[in-house]
Parts: structure tokens; C-alpha cells; sequence
């Protein structure tokens, strides 16, 4: 059995990754329950844009909070990589080249919701749409938002796993911690390309509540674990 | 705890292990790539044919969306592949290796976001009530358009992908630890996709440079598969650099 030994740079790098950890849920949250949660309708589109059109502060107040949230994710990237490249570097960067992947993704979707909400508000400069055509457009951007989400959400379950995993072989959190973690992982890794290739398979409105809910347990429960009590091994000079 | 304990400070996976898996998973990726890019893309867009790929989209759509799931796996491989031979190239070139990882993973993250335009059809040819201001023809235009978005996005990746091989194949002559052919292969599929740059010629030249690339690549996975990377000179080379 290999006992991972922990120095100060992995410490401190520890603590930065529970703080992102628990940043990240909390913004997240936010943008996907408080903001996403009111606003968006799974499946209908129709409603989804009026709510927009009639909150349009709000649903840029979420779509702030999902930058945040992705900006943050780099950093619990970083964070990571450094706690993680004494286990095993090969996996520790395969893991953080997928969470940038997914950062990427996620951000570059949010610009269909500033196209949408722009449609919605009915700028000067799209005027040659009729009203009918600038909502129906801004409800298909909408509706599309599902692809670079499932793109996102399985970069983000492949890199997490691996993470997980790294939790787990380090011992640096407990085991029970991290074993939960792989398998909460896994949802989000295998939920995207199941529901692509079988959409039917699983109820929009199940999958969309149910699924996050166990990683989200997970990094709330190791973010405040890091924060508190930091990580658990041998200390080298 | 008792001080006997062994601090294991570094565990590496075995060198040889590493070379296998990355064989393996490019492997995989090319196969993915032949059959989302080559089989049912070139199965069911056609160009210029708004009608065309419309009706064949939703006449295919399980084959379209399994089409998409293994574009995915696609990229996740690539994206793990550009992490390994960051690692593996490393002691050919410190900086020059870390430049072609950024450059892998920006063509990746590219390639992986263009693919979201792939999916896009489905979404404006579903038929959902709302999209009844546009007109049939429209809505094929615009899921066409979709088709080409997610086309030249993947040309950009290209791009940088080129650049990518130019730099992975200058450290593998570079090392001492892998046969100089293999990098001189890479090099001359890198040059191959930065036609690319002018995507007009790229396009009317892809067959050609898809086949020469792909034969340097079953090269690669064929030596990293059954040879793997010359252990005791990797290690001298990473001392020394």
C-alpha cells in the first residue's frame, strides 16, 4: 500500500480547492436553482422565453454568476493539478486538460443566452426580424443550450471521476468521501451520452432534477472537509 | 503510525503502461473520427442539399445522435492523448512540449465546441410548434448552416491541430527515444493541416492529407502499441534536461 506523503504546497493548494470547491457550488446553485430553476421550463420553450423576456435582470444576474462559477473552476483546476501531480501526473492532467474543456464549453454556450436575450428585449439593431421571428429564434438559441450543456456535463463527470480517484488512492480525504465521489461522478459522465443516444430513455424533467444532486453533495461535503481540516498524510520537510 | 512506513513520494505509472494507453486511446480516436466525420457525416449531409440533409437527419436521427455521442468519446480521447504525450515528450524539450500540450488543447476545446453546432439540426428540425414562423425551407437552410458552422469550426481546430503536429513531430526527431521517422511523418501531416489555413484548399486536398496523416498515425499507435518508448534513454534524456 503506498502512503502519499503531503508537503506545504500541497497544503495550501488543498485549501484553495476546498474554498473553489464551495465558491463554485454556491454560484452554480444559484444560477442553475434560483435563476434557471424559476425562469427556464424544460420543454417549453414558449414559456421559458416569456419568463426571460419578463425577468431579463434576473437571468443575466445567473448567467454572471455561471462566469463566476467557470472562472473559479480554473482555478480548483490549478488547485488540484498541484495537489495531485505527486500521486499521479499523467491522470491529474488528463483530468485537468477535461475541466478546462468543459470550462471552455460552458462559457462559450453562455453567449447563446446573451443572443437570446438580446432577441427577447427586441434591439434596435434586429428590428428586420418580425416579433414572431426574433422569439422563435431566441427560443431555438435557448432550446440549444441543452447540446454545449451535455458537452460540458460530460467533461466535466470524466474529469471529476479521475479527480475522485485521485481522492481516493491519496487517502488525503477519507475514503467513504471520495468513493462517493467517483460514483457521483459517474452520473454526469454517463447521463449525457446515454440521453443523446437514447433520448427517451430518461424523463427531461427527472434527469434534470435528480442527477446533480449526489456531486453536488460530494463537493460540498470535501470542500468543507479541505477547508477545515485540510489534507491527511505524512509530512515531508 | 510507525516510522517504517515507506513515504512513497512519486508513483509514476509505468513508462510502457503509458505508451500502451496512449496507443490505445489514439487509436480510438481515430476510429471515432472515421465514423462521425467520415461515415455518417458524409452519409447524410448533403452539401449544397438543404431538403436533402433535412430529410436524411430525420430519417437517421438514432444513427445521427450516436453519430454525435461518438464525436465525444472522440475528443475526450484526443484531449487525454495531448496530456500523455505532453508527458512522454517532455524530456525532448521542456518548453516546446508544454507550447504543443496548450495548442493541442485549445484545438481541442475548438473541435469539441464546434461539435455542439453538429447537434443543432435536431433541435431546429424537431418540429416544435413555435419554429412554424420560419418556413420548411428555412429551417433546413438554418440547420444546414449549423452543419457548416460545426464544419469550419472543426477546420479551425485543424489549424492549430497542424501546428500542434509540426511541434509533437520536431520532438520526437528531437528525441532520443522514438524513431526519428515517426516525427518526420507527424511533421508532414502538420504541414498537411495547416492548408487549412485557407480552408478552400484544405477541403479539396482533405482525402489526401487525411490518408497520409492517418498512415503516420497507425505508425505512432503501431510503435507506441508493440515498442513502446526506449525506457533507459527516456530516462537519460529527462536527467539531462
Amino acid at each position: 500500500m503506498a502512503i502519499y506523503t503531503v508537503d506545504e504546497s500541497q497544503r495550501k493548494a488543498a485549501r484553495v480547492a476546498g474554498f473553489m470547491y464551495l465558491l463554485t457550488m454556491v454560484t452554480a446553485n444559484f444560477a442553475e436553482f434560483y435563476v434557471r430553476g424559476r425562469l427556464i421550463v424544460p420543454g417549453d420553450a414558449v414559456q421559458t422565453s416569456r419568463n426571460i423576456a419578463a425577468s431579463g435582470q434576473l437571468f443575466r444576474l445567473g448567467i454572471a454568476s455561471d462566469l463566476v462559477t467557470f472562472a473559479s473552476d480554473v482555478m480548483l483546476v490549478v488547485a488540484l493539478y498541484a495537489v495531485f501531480k505527486p500521486v499521479n501526473r499523467n491522470l491529474a492532467l488528463i483530468a485537468a486538460f477535461w475541466w478546462l474543456v468543459e470550462c471552455s464549453v460552458a462559457a462559450a454556450t453562455v453567449a447563446n443566452d446573451f443572443a437570446a436575450v438580446l432577441l427577447l428585449r427586441g434591439a434596435d439593431s434586429l428590428r428586420a426580424l418580425n416579433a414572431e421571428q426574433g422569439q422563435a429564434l431566441a427560443r431555438l438559441l435557448i432550446s440549444m443550450d441543452a447540446g454545449g450543456n451535455r458537452v460540458a456535463a460530460l467533461f466535466f463527470g470524466l474529469g471529476s471521476t479521475l479527480f475522485c480517484y485521485l481522492w481516493f488512492k491519496s487517502r488525503y480525504v477519507p475514503r467513504v468521501l471520495a468513493a462517493w465521489g467517483v460514483l457521483a461522478s459517474l452520473v454526469p459522465a454517463i447521463v449525457p451520452l446515454a440521453t443523446i443516444v437514447f433520448p427517451a430513455l430518461v424523463d427531461a424533467r427527472l434527469r434534470r432534477a435528480r442527477s446533480g444532486v449526489p456531486i453536488v453533495i460530494f463537493e460540498i461535503a470535501v470542500g468543507g472537509w479541505l477547508l477545515v481540516k485540510g489534507i491527511q498524510g505524512p509530512v515531508v520537510e | 503510525m510507525s516510522t517504517t512506513i515507506m513515504a512513497e513520494r512519486v508513483k509514476e505509472s509505468s513508462l510502457r503502461l503509458m505508451a500502451r494507453i496512449t496507443g490505445a486511446l489514439y487509436l480510438i480516436t481515430i476510429l471515432t473520427g472515421i465514423f462521425s466525420a467520415g461515415y455518417v457525416s458524409g452519409k447524410l449531409v448533403v452539401n449544397g442539399d438543404a431538403a436533402a440533409t433535412a430529410a436524411n437527419i430525420l430519417a437517421h436521427r438514432g444513427l445521427f445522435q450516436l453519430a454525435f455521442a461518438v464525436y465525444l468519446i472522440e475528443m475526450a480521447c484526443q484531449i487525454a492523448i495531448t496530456a500523455l504525450f505532453y508527458v512522454l515528450l517532455k524530456p525532448a524539450g521542456r518548453s516546446i512540449s508544454l507550447v504543443a500540450a496548450f495548442l493541442g488543447l485549445t484545438a481541442g476545446i475548438i473541435k469539441t465546441f464546434s461539435r455542439v453546432f453538429f447537434i443543432a439540426p435536431l433541435f431546429i428540425l424537431g418540429g416544435a410548434h413555435y419554429l412554424s414562423v420560419f418556413s420548411v425551407e428555412q429551417l433546413q437552410a438554418l440547420a444546414l448552416l449549423f452543419l457548416k458552422v460545426n464544419d469550419r469550426g472543426a477546420g479551425i481546430a485543424l489549424v492549430f491541430f497542424g501546428f500542434y503536429a509540426l511541434l509533437t513531430g520536431y520532438l520526437i526527431i528531437k528525441s532520443t527515444f522514438l524513431p526519428r521517422i515517426l516525427g518526420v511523418l507527424s511533421v508532414l501531416g502538420g504541414l498537411g493541416w495547416l492548408t487549412f489555413l485557407y480552408p478552400p484548399l484544405g477541403g479539396r486536398l482533405f482525402p489526401l492529407i487525411a490518408i497520409f496523416a492517418i498512415l503516420g498515425a497507425a505508425a505512432l499507435i503501431f510503435w507506441l502499441f508493440v515498442f513502446g518508448v526506449n525506457e533507459q534513454r527516456w530516462k537519460e534524456q529527462a536527467r539531462r534536461t
